[in-house]
């Protein structure tokens, strides 16, 4: 879940897509993204970094 | 006539796919699937819950206005909202969501959060059901989860149910116990131990007993509330905080001091007051033993008034009305049976309230919320 870092940067619908495609083709979060081609301005691992959550 | 007219419903979408949502009302998708997902109880929460929700989105909502991480006109049109729920009770028939539903209590937080976005995208000029400009996630939710909203909302309830409604009420009881003990004063009666006759007692000491256990019973629930009044604001998800801004938690919990009057405190372990609801236990277990006591007193005064002929007739119990469809001129103590009864059913209530705590508070969030506070809320 940790997507639920992403949503302040593109909103609640899209993580939603995001991980329910990640559960549906057995990828994770990053392939996801990286398939999808969306562009953060911080890097993608920092951003899906869990010790960069707590 | 659009297509939306004829039908009187919208199609709303979300990830799990389209439904039907009636057009004349402000929930959303999220909220019509909970109404067909719990049809259970047919019981919905208190309105005192609702309102309290609305504070709590009031207080997170200018939280995140001072961080300017909304918009100022999405900001001022939620406001509104939330004010003509707050200062003119509108949109309360608008909470349909069973009692029974996901333990976290997230289908009446999405609830609201879909009632806000959608009266505000409607005062904004645009249609509702389309999450557009106002997303009742990323907006009226800001910074929120119903993990650290709904505990906080459990909180607020309660105390507005313990200050505003049942500390008065046991001032009153107060007051008319004193007047009894004034009025009793020079009465001696048998005193009665194991329900056989003992020594001499005051009548009046009778009530000096039960004026004492209303006023030991008023100071612990003074306590309670001052446990109350720490909350997991900000907390989101598991008390982490992940997705709120790091100076939300302060913001909304002073906020939420200016909309209430009430000297809410943040959580220093935010966690605690979302992976388990000690201190509504402890609430509920104050007001137990309110009833515990108010039980021996109902009990009392229906022995002393038992008769009139052949019982005790101590106390003469006012008569309110004809006591029996068989014999005439019958009068029961109903007041007392009533009381007894409400006193029953308290002490029921706070046994689901342990239990739920002692169900529910599994790993990082206690999944009982919701019936943990309507049979808390149930008791006051």
């Amino acid at each position: 879940m940790i997507v639920t870092n992403l949503t302040p940067l593109i909103g609640y619908d899209k993580c939603s897509a995001i991980a329910l495609k990640a559960y549906d083709e057995d990828k994770s979060i990053k392939e996801v993204i990286d398939e999808m081609g969306l562009k953060f301005e911080e890097n993608i691992d920092k951003l899906l970094d869990p010790k960069r959550m707590v | 006539m659009s297509v939306e007219k004829i039908l009187d419903y919208r199609i709303e979408k979300d990830l799990l796919g389209e439904i039907q949502v009636p057009n004349d009302v402000f929930w959303g998708i999220n909220t019509q699937r909970a109404i067909k997902n719990f049809k259970i109880s047919g019981k919905t929460f208190p309105e005192i819950f609702i309102i309290s929700l609305a504070q709590v989105k009031k207080a997170c909502l200018l939280a995140n206005l001072d961080l300017k991480l909304i918009n100022n006109d999405i900001g001022e049109a939620i406001l509104k909202v939330i004010n003509e729920i707050l200062e003119e009770n509108k949109y309360l028939n608008q909470f349909p969501i069973d009692i029974f539903q996901t333990g976290s209590g997230t289908q009446t937080n999405m609830n609201m959060n879909e009632v806000l976005a959608n009266r505000a995208n409607q005062i904004l000029g645009h249609p509702m059901g389309q999450k557009k400009p106002v997303h009742p996630n990323d907006h009226v939710n800001k910074g929120q989860s119903s993990n650290d909203v709904i505990p906080s909302t459990m909180h607020i309830s309660a105390l507005h149910m313990i200050s505003e409604k049942l500390m008065p009420s046991l001032d009153r009881l107060k007051e008319s116990l004193s007047k009894k003990i004034e009025e009793f004063k020079d009465i001696i009666k048998v005193g009665r131990t194991h329900l056989q006759d003992a020594v001499p007692i005051p009548l009046s000491l009778e009530f000096e007993v039960y004026k004492k256990q209303i006023e030991i019973n008023k100071e612990r629930l003074k306590k309670v509330c001052e446990e109350l009044y720490y909350i997991p604001i900000g907390g989101t998800a598991v008390g982490t905080g992940l997705s709120a801004h790091e100076k939300f938690s302060e913001l909304a919990v002073n906020h939420l001091l200016k909309i209430t009057n009430m000297p809410f405190k943040v959580n220093p372990i935010k966690a605690e007051g979302i992976s388990s609801h000690n201190t509504i236990v402890n609430a509920s277990s104050g007001i137990r033993l309110l009833a515990l006591s108010l039980l021996k007193m109902a009990n009392d005064i229906r022995w002393m008034g038992s008769g009139p002929r052949a019982g005790l007739s101590e106390l003469i119990l006012p008569q309110n009305e004809p006591g029996s469809s068989i014999m005439p001129g019958k009068v029961n103590p109903t007041q007392s049976e009533a009381l007894i009864q409400a006193c029953l059913q308290t002490i029921g209530n706070d046994s689901v309230v342990s239990f739920a705590e002692a169900y529910g508070s599994i790993l990082d969030l206690n999944v009982c919320k919701p019936i943990m506070i309507v049979n808390l809320l149930n008791s006051t």
